[in-house]
């Protein structure tokens, strides 16, 4: 496991305070609020995409914190799912694994590997804007996860599917996650979230860490 | 250090004419106060007229389009279409340069009030259609559930409009300012239907220069205007597509006075245009010499407007790097041109470069005058909207090349191509610059403008037809290239 220490920041009327907060390195760690209690910008800051200049968080001797964006090597799944609209999904996926220099074969590999897990198959050459909530979420996971980050960040990565597809989503996200094993943070704000995917939970609220309640 | 590179280069493009100006006259002199005092109000009133006349007719128009809502609302959906074309054939006067819209109005309105009348009748009938099309996309966002709930509650027309305009008083406001800013920095409409009698601030700059030589108060008027317009200067931020929609339910935004308003509008530029083009295919041969003068100067004006587009095609490009500089994003968005006339004369006699720089002198001045019209026209949102997505990109590992291939190019492309072809449109439509810019016919536009000033409209509206088709070719052009090289810039992912 590993210290993420001195997340602080102020926002206007609202501050942002961890003075030393606990990861696993394995497995799934999850952050717990309500809306408004300063999660999402909680990824932020450790995503690298706010400023935040005290902060240290240290990994194997190296601090990520210190790292530009695009060197931390993370993935990420955010709420919206940020796919890019005028690429394919195939393309979409290509992208990450581009811009992480990974090989055409382990690509193949790898896309083919997740082809199969998450049914891509049918929806891979389709237009981003053209797919359905669940399918665009499932491409948003590929693309965070075909390069082998060493972390994943899942920012409310179910919210915008319907019940139904919450259920599937949840638990073909855990069997993704078991085969890949790369350690995640999930935030939620849904207490089933937690019960399915967390090894361990921390509470925000108001910007502070609370005593775990899971 | 790129970051420096950027903000150097693009300062020193859009404020030399600034930094000429200033090094060269720092003292300015005052004209009579009397003088100021005329000219200003000439100004404010031919710019106060045209903004309500051209919001009035709006808004006449307006109720033409929902009428036509309404009818289009019993057709089958590919009579739907229709509105599409109709939501053009209204911005038509407004995207088409200026010499197209007083061809038609000096050949259409006989005889044709020159002076301050004019200026405002024909301010008014080029913007009055897209004012149409500005207010009827703030009715669809802001009125439409009043109106519905207004119409089950049996309220009458007048009634309801007491209140909309209440709720509206804000976006009437942001209308009637942009049109007033734009009547401001007119200068080829007060200078060729003012007459001599409406002299607006533009105008006299170009007087102060031309026929007295007077710098120093040619300059004073500038800043005078720059003042003016930094006051007011604002661009329509929505751009909507006009749907068959809920509308048709509520009669309050629909009328057919304002329909017959709207066929009528239609009718005069497009009807007007057309038959004074034909009468003018007709007698074309009755000036020796025009046809081979009209052939020769295509491809000169061709290549001068295309060129115009292109630079400012790269620039908007370039423009993209600098997402990240607020500072740079700043500057673009609130940048303002000099004045036409002035910015005319300081190419002629403050650039240190001989006449035989013509052409490269009037390309950097028109795309100095359209670089900041274009930003704000959409552009500046469109890279904002990008800023979620390159987000997302620095995580997943894109270095700034990455992103810029295969994020930006492919999908601001599309939109600097149109904005390309509206500047190719625009600039070869241009005359008033060139006529400063250039001592002979070295444009069709400026050949356009010769047959007018001699009341061979016939003639003109002819060459306009010329000048339009080349013009929508110039336009396909780019749209065709910027299509191509978006997809060029995503091939091998």
């Amino acid at each position: 496991m590993s210290w993420v220490e001195n997340l602080s920041k102020d926002y206007s009327g609202f501050r942002l305070d961890i003075p030393k907060w606990q990861v696993l390195d394995e497995g799934v760690t999850a952050l717990w609020g309500a809306s408004g209690s300063g999660k999402s910008s909680v990824v932020r800051i450790l995503l690298g995409l706010d400023p935040c200049p005290s902060l240290t968080w240290k990994v194997g001797g190296e601090d990520l914190a210190k790292l530009p964006v695009e060197k931390k090597h993370f993935g990420v799944v955010f709420q919206s799912y940020d796919l890019f609209p005028h690429l394919t999904a195939r393309q979409n996926i290509a992208f990450a694994a581009k811009a992480r220099g990974l090989s055409d074969s382990l690509f193949q590999t790898r896309l083919e590997n997740f082809e199969k897990k998450l049914q891509l198959g049918s929806f891979l050459d389709r237009r981003s804007e053209l797919l359905s909530g669940g399918e665009q979420q499932r491409v948003a996971l590929v693309r965070a996860l075909i390069s082998m980050p060493r972390r994943l960040f899942l920012d409310e990565p179910f919210a915008a599917l319907d019940d139904g597809l919450r259920v599937e989503a949840r638990t073909l996200l855990k069997e993704v996650l078991r085969d890949e094993k790369i350690p995640a943070l999930l935030i939620t704000h849904d207490q089933r979230d937690l019960e399915l995917l967390a090894d361990q939970v921390s509470v925000i609220s108001q910007g502070q860490l609370v005593p775990p309640t899971v | 250090m790129r970051r420096l590179g950027l903000r150097v280069f693009f300062l020193t493009v859009l404020f030399f004419p600034y930094l000429l100006l200033f090094s060269h006259f720092n003292q300015f002199s005052l004209p009579e106060s009397s003088e100021i005092f005329w000219v200003l109000k000439n100004t404010f009133w031919q710019a106060l007229g045209s903004a309500l006349g051209s919001l009035i007719l709006g808004w006449l128009l307006c109720q033409g389009v929902y009428q036509s809502v309404a009818l289009l609302s019993g057709f089958p959906k590919w009579a739907h279409k229709g509105l599409e074309l109709i939501r053009w054939g209204l911005a038509l006067p407004f995207f088409l340069p200026t010499l197209f819209s007083l061809l038609v109005l000096l050949s259409v309105i006989e005889p044709f009030p020159l002076g301050m009348t004019g200026i405002i009748v024909t301010q008014t009938l080029i913007n009055a259609g897209v004012i149409a099309w500005i207010l009827k996309n703030h009715f669809d966002e802001k009125l439409l559930g009043l109106g519905e709930m207004a119409a089950v509650h049996g309220s009458s027309f007048y009634r309801f409009w007491r209140q909309a305009l209440i709720v509206m008083k804000a976006e009437i406001f942001l209308v009637l300012v942009f049109v007033f800013s734009l009547s401001i920095t007119s200068f080829s409409i007060p200078l060729t239907v003012g007459g001599g009698f409406g002299t607006t601030l533009e105008v006299l700059i170009y007087e102060k220069i031309r026929i007295s030589g007077d710098w120093e108060q040619a300059t004073f008027l500038s800043l005078l205007q720059l003042g003016l317009l930094a006051l007011v200067s604002f661009l329509p931020k929505s751009q909507m597509r006009w749907q068959i929609g809920r509308a048709q339910a509520v009669s309050y935004f629909r009328s057919w006075i304002g329909f017959g308003a709207m066929i009528g509008f239609l009718a005069l530029w497009i009807l007007g245009f057309a038959w004074h083009a034909w009468v003018g295919f007709d007698k074309i041969s009755s000036i020796p010499g025009l046809w081979s003068e009209t052939l020769s100067l295509l491809l000169p004006s061709f290549l001068l407007a295309f060129s115009v587009s292109g630079v400012l095609f790269v620039l908007l490009g370039l423009s993209t790097l600098t997402m990240d500089d607020s500072f740079l994003q700043k500057i673009f968005v609130s940048f303002l041109a000099p004045s036409a006339a002035i910015l005319g004369f300081v190419m002629v006699f403050l650039f240190p470069l001989g006449p035989e720089w013509t052409r490269e002198k009037w390309v950097l001045g028109q795309t100095l005058m359209l670089f900041g019209v274009l930003y704000r026209w959409g552009w500046a949102q469109k890279i904002q909207s990008l800023q979620p997505q390159i987000e997302t990109a620095q995580v997943l590992g894109a270095n700034r090349m990455q992103q810029f291939r295969w994020l930006i190019v492919p999908q601001m492309a599309p939109l600097a191509g149109q904005l390309a072809g509206v500047a190719f449109f625009w600039a070869l439509g241009d005359f008033a610059f060139s006529k400063i810019l250039m001592t002979q016919t070295q444009t069709l536009g400026l050949l356009i403008e010769a047959l007018m000033n001699n009341y061979r409209l016939d003639h003109a509206m002819f060459l306009m037809l010329i000048l339009l088709a080349m013009g929508f070719a110039g336009f396909l052009i780019w749209k065709g290239l910027a299509y191509v090289l978006g997809r060029k810039s995503i091939e091998g992912l």
